[in-house]
């Protein structure tokens, strides 16, 4: 699962400001001296420049020769590329280390003038790279460690490539500062800084002609700068819910991190930590998908209508419309999903139970935006007043910004029915997820719920597909237009790319039913008992229950976060539908417990299995 | 048909006598919400989403109120696999207003059984059963009030 915030409404820094800052301070120090100034420290001051650089020719030449690709195509003008920047990098750094003299103490003294630029661009890079880490790390062997949904984009060659070709223009103007530096009159301290500086300066012109000749052979797109500018820090700001108060301004804001917060709670769930679902969080969640799809819809329909009053072209309103007709896609496959929830319910231990999911928040800030009314949520009254086209879009600089918000709303529903669609697929082979004994024809049981027949299972994967890919296709319609109108979220379809998670790509390949006739049925123990010969069901039913508590303690130990991930299917234990009684009465019942945990009544079975 | 059958339901909710029937009134009752809020699904109407909102919130009730202990097992009057069959043919907002009615008379019955009754398991069913028809009503009362 891959997913990727949005630049704007990151309320921090991107690394893009941190690039602009270390430009625009190296830009600033190729004046002459004021008088005054000290070689020595200013050489120092540029070495710190030149060696966070090699520290980011470091990290790329690491991933860019870590990748399959790049094993397969070792020569590539990247690869070289990079390696060499890490030597001329290295180099230059070699040649601006003064040599070691008890004399020289240059720490100490404060630097001025051009120094002072030099050590404001080197802190700048740092801190750059120091954002980039809080979403990509390295093991000591140099293996990348994924922290955040942004790690996967962060990691890809085309975004290295990007970052390589930044690390080669700010060597190349620090070559040129330096060249100027060496040659102006005026600079007190001895003669050899300015010998180092021209040498230190043709390694960094040797790095930055060596990434154009690899620019030439496969040039950096301007979208992967422009993501990798757009990359924001990790921290998500917090959890919370519109107010009254809140203008179209803050609801567009607040709508965006919600979207953000659930992309990075699917990450975490598909790499991480996944918490058990529940049938009410299930629910709960495709509820607010319908409602937030829908309110997608009215809010794109909307600004079609305010697009064909600001630009004399139809195109624009007449794209917006198919967007508008693509979420109302995903409202109506989701709306499947929360029918298909209704006659079904996930077995769930005693004490798990689910706080009400960010989704409803996203339902409410797109509700919010939705309808006059200040002070909707999803518990309000039958029916709302929407607001107006035109005090929902002022002027045209408000359609891109509505528009963003409308892109990451519909684009994170994908990764909430990826995750889903995943551990419902878990709780299926567990033999978890039941239905109402009543919703079957020709149920003979007597417990309340009974294990969900194959074709339910299907369906209900198949909902949720179905659900995957219409919000796919709903977020690529809003990107499609994001891109028209110049709107910021543009960059999640860069990032897409770049991490080569196409919009349906999963959803394909996705299996369509759980394969309970396959080799793991029936479950060992009932083999054994069977090779036996034993036929009393009592027993038989046994070696099934234990059976399942096996697979049970497989799945969960799965889902521990040190549990290895590495996409390979769970186990699936063989469960025969709807004859299998439950392990506890709904008598046994903890009054205090959640209600949301229904079982099937055991009992001694009565006729041969 | 729609309207027929909420009102049966209402009368039926009202007449129940003592714990078991009241469980199963209500049981049928949100099985009966549940297809009529389906009906009227409908994103062409304002009610939608209270609609869609409705539909959960009663699956949610029928869910538990299948796990009281005093529930009579098998239900007397559900046909195997069955359940009414509903359809949009009434006004939504009609629909809307007399599935709020039904919850009214859940709330009052389910209130009373949660006091009454005897196991505390049933009473947390009640309860929960209870906050799922406030909710419901809560959606669905004051259609066709604007």
């Amino acid at each position: 699962m891959t997913c990727w915030p949005g630049p704007e409404m990151s309320s921090g820094v991107s690394f893009g400001d941190f690039l602009d800052d270390a430009r625009r301070q190296v830009a600033a120090t190729g004046r002459a001296p004021a008088g005054g100034e000290d070689l020595r420290d200013t050489t120092q001051s540029i070495r710190r420049v030149v060696v966070v650089l090699g520290r980011y020719a470091r990290d790329i030449a690491a991933a860019l020769g870590a990748g399959p690709r790049e094993r397969r195509d070792p020569e590539s003008p990247w690869q070289q590329a990079a390696a060499a920047a890490h030597r001329q990098l290295n180099q230059a750094a070699r040649y601006l280390t003064p040599p070691a003299s008890p004399k020289l103490n240059l720490g100490t003294r404060p630097s001025a003038g051009t120094a002072r630029q030099m050590d404001g661009a080197a802190v700048m890079l740092q801190a750059g790279r120091e954002l980039l880490q809080t979403h990509v790390g390295s093991a000591p062997d140099g293996t990348p460690i994924h922290r955040t949904e942004w790690a996967l984009a962060l990691t890809s060659p085309p975004v290295r490539r990007a970052l390589l070709a930044e690390v080669a223009d700010l060597a190349a103007r620090v070559a040129a500062t330096s060249d100027q530096i060496a040659a102006a009159p005026g600079w007190r301290g001895a003669p050899g800084p300015r010998r180092t500086l021209r040498q230190a300066g043709h390694c960094l012109r040797t790095l930055a002609e060596l990434v154009q000749v690899a620019s030439q052979h496969e040039p950096v797109p301007a979208a992967q700068r422009e993501l990798l500018r757009a990359v924001p820090g990790s921290a998500l700001p917090p959890r919370r819910l519109p107010s009254p108060s809140h203008d179209i301004v803050r609801l567009r804001e607040g709508t965006i991190v919600a979207a953000q917060r659930i992309r990075r709670a699917a990450w975490r769930t598909a790499t991480q930590t996944a918490p058990a679902i529940t049938t009410d969080s299930l629910r709960h969640n495709a509820d607010a998908s319908t409602l937030t799809s829908y309110h997608c819809e009215l809010l794109l329909r909307a600004v079609a209508d305010r697009a064909a009053a600001h630009f004399p072209a139809p195109d624009v309103s007449q794209e917006i419309t198919q967007a508008a007709d693509a979420a109302g896609r995903a409202r109506a496959s989701w709306l499947a999903v929360a029918r298909t929830l209704r006659r079904i319910t996930i077995e769930t231990p005693r004490d798990v139970s689910q706080p009400p999911g960010e989704t409803s928040d996203l339902a409410q800030w797109t509700g919010r935006l939705t309808y006059t009314d200040p002070g909707w949520t999803l518990a309000s009254g039958p029916a709302h007043q929407t607001r107006p086209p035109d005090v929902l879009v002022r002027s045209l600089a408000d359609i891109p910004l509505l528009i963003s918000a409308v892109h990451q709303a519909l684009d994170c529903l994908e990764a909430n029915a990826g995750t889903e669609h995943d551990q419902l697929q878990a709780a299926a082979r567990a033999g978890r997820v039941l239905v109402p004994a009543l919703s079957l024809p020709r149920a003979e049981t007597s417990d309340p719920f009974t294990i969900a027949p194959q074709s339910r299972i299907t369906d209900l994967l198949g909902v949720y597909r179905t659900a995957g890919q219409a919000s796919a296709h709903a977020a690529e319609a809003a990107c499609g237009i994001a891109a028209w109108v110049g709107a910021p979220s543009r960059v999640l379809a860069t990032a897409r790319a770049a991490s080569a998670t196409g919009t349906d790509g999963r959803w394909r390949s996705a299996p369509r039913t759980i394969a309970r006739n396959g080799p793991d049925w029936p479950g060992p123990l009932e083999t054994s008992m069977r090779g036996l010969g034993a036929t009393s069901p009592w027993l038989l039913q046994r070696a099934i229950a234990l059976d399942r508590a096996s697979a049970q303690l497989i799945m969960d130990a799965a889902a521990e976060p040190s549990a290895r991930r590495d996409n390979s299917p769970a186990p699936a234990p063989g469960r025969p539908a709807a004859t299998v009684p439950d392990v506890r009465s709904r008598n046994d019942r903890d009054p205090g417990e959640p209600l949301h945990a229904p079982t099937a009544r055991p009992e001694m079975p009565e006729r041969e299995p | 048909m729609t309207m027929t059958s909420i009102s049966g339901q209402v009368q039926r909710v009202w007449a129940a006598a003592g714990l078991p029937e009241v469980l199963e009134s209500a049981r049928s009752a949100f099985e009966c919400m549940l297809v009529e809020a389906e009906a009227y699904e409908d994103p062409a109407t304002p009610l939608f989403p209270a609609f869609v909102l409705a539909a959960t919130a009663a699956a949610s009730g029928r869910d538990a109120v299948l796990l009281a202990p005093s529930l009579p097992w098998p239900p007397r009057d559900t046909p195997p696999g069955g359940g009414q069959v509903g359809g949009p043919g009434e006004p939504a907002r009609a629909v809307a207003r007399a599935l709020a009615s039904l919850c009214q008379a859940m709330i009052s019955r389910l209130e009373t059984a949660a006091g009454s009754a005897a196991s505390s398991a049933d009473r947390d069913v009640c309860r929960y059963a209870v906050g799922r028809a406030r909710a419901i009503y809560d959606l669905l009362a004051g259609a066709g009030d604007e």
